[in-house]
């Protein structure tokens, strides 16, 4: 219940923030791809299938088939090839995972090849960042204490 | 059997979860469609908007020395909007003052009625289309004109919902919006969205008579958008002599990433 709450909660956060805040930077900034730096890292450290369905939901949203292809190839590459929860297998899976979003763009026109290629550009710093953030957080007293296992 | 009795357990918490994430998910957006959750929303995005546009704003200033050439050359820029817009405005108080009974219900209709709308959500920079806190309940209708400062056109209303709308700017690809000369009446041609800083003006027939740094403006052809609403200039006129149109490259006279709010003109026939 928790969990899932909190994760729908971060999805809306996130999804405001990348419309409204990520998307009124300057040049090259403004693609920085939080909705799926995010996606990534809880379909790592959360979980596939919450991973799946967060990008099953972003493609909802933004009626994205990317986010949907995510969504199908995230947990075979999260339980086949990077099963660790180290940050080179969380770095793997965003270089694979966004070529395929690139390979996507290439195969259906009106998505912008240039637009993949610098969110590409962006996904490994906000990778390394959100993951570095994550373990902070999951550091924190407050964290452990609200992500406590009831008993 | 305590294998099965695990994977059965670790199966139902996963589709426990991720029920309650797609429930909340669907609470939110049925929430979003009702007036108030969707002024909350809008609220907050808003809020988003400006701060995010303000960073950016910095962000520009810190890697842009006042003393640079780039910087010099904005402030230029700034400048011919400002007086293209004043210009603009000058010949429009002069047919005013010839024409001022058909101009004063003109400015009934449409400047004093237009809707006042915020920014709330942009998307990237190749598709230009962003999000305004007004709707169909505020009376907006699709392809009506967003002008911005001092009447120069931002873009065109794309898709209404009830409370907020989508604008297609200028520079979309999709865009093309029937252009005159400041001073004439008639279209000479349609300016169309380009990949780049510059619009593209097509169809224009080769009689047309055009010079660097004219004025281009709507021309109120179609019915929504009012004439006389400042677009560019022209950069540059493109004349191949076996081509049966003339094209001209249109500069924009603002950049339309610096504006958080916009005005949405009436249609021109009956005001909104």
């Amino acid at each position: 219940m928790k969990t899932g709450s909190i994760l729908a909660c971060l999805f809306l956060l996130f999804l405001l923030g990348e419309a409204s805040f990520i998307h009124a930077f300057p040049g090259i900034l403004s693609h920085i791809p939080l909705m799926t730096i995010a996606g990534m890292i809880v379909m790592q450290r959360v979980g596939m299938e919450e991973g799946a369905a967060w990008f099953l939901a972003l493609a909802l949203f933004h009626s994205d088939i990317s986010a949907l292809c995510i969504a199908i190839i995230g947990p075979i590459l999260i339980t086949r090839l990077f099963t660790t929860r180290s940050v080179y297998a969380l770095i793997g899976f965003g270089i694979s995972a966004y070529s395929a979003v690139l390979l996507i763009a290439l195969i259906f026109p009106p998505h912008s090849v240039t637009a993949a290629l610098q969110s590409e550009l962006l996904l490994l710093p906000g990778l390394l960042i959100g993951i570095s953030m994550v373990r902070f957080c999951e550091r924190s007293l407050f964290t452990r204490i609200a992500l406590r296992p009831s008993s | 059997m305590p294998r099965a009795w695990y994977t059965a357990d670790r199966i139902r918490v996963r589709t426990k979860r991720i029920g309650i994430f797609f429930g909340v998910l669907v609470l939110v957006w049925l929430l979003s469609h009702t007036t108030a959750g969707a002024n909350v929303f809008h609220g907050i995005q808003e809020r988003l908007y400006r701060a995010g546009a303000a960073i950016g704003r910095v962000t520009s200033r810190m890697f842009t020395s006042e003393d640079s050439l780039s910087a010099q050359l904005n402030i230029c820029t700034n400048r011919l909007g400002a007086a293209v817009a004043q210009s603009a405005d000058a010949f429009a108080y002069q047919r005013e003052t010839t024409e001022w009974r058909a101009l004063v219900h003109y400015k009934e209709r449409t400047a004093q009625q237009g809707v006042a709308a915020h920014i709330i959500a942009r998307d990237t920079p190749e598709e230009a289309i962003v999000t305004i806190n007004r709707g169909s309940q505020d009376g907006i209708g699709e392809g009506a004109a967003v002008v911005v400062g001092d009447g120069m056109l931002f873009g065109v209303i794309d898709t209404v919902t009830e409370t907020s709308s989508t604008v297609r700017l200028t520079a979309h690809a999709a865009s093309a919006i029937p252009g005159a000369i400041l001073g004439t009446e008639t279209t000479i041609g349609l300016v169309i969205g380009k990949e780049g800083v510059l619009l593209s003006m097509e169809y224009i027939p080769q009689s047309t008579v055009l010079a660097t740094h004219d004025i281009v403006v709507t021309s109120g052809l179609g019915g929504k958008i009012q004439s006389g609403i400042v677009i560019g200039t022209v950069d540059d006129v493109i004349a191949a002599p076996s081509a049966p149109f003339l094209r001209a490259a249109i500069r924009p006279v603002h950049d339309s990433r610096v504006w958080t709010t916009v005005l949405v003109m009436p249609y021109p026939e009956q005001g909104l």
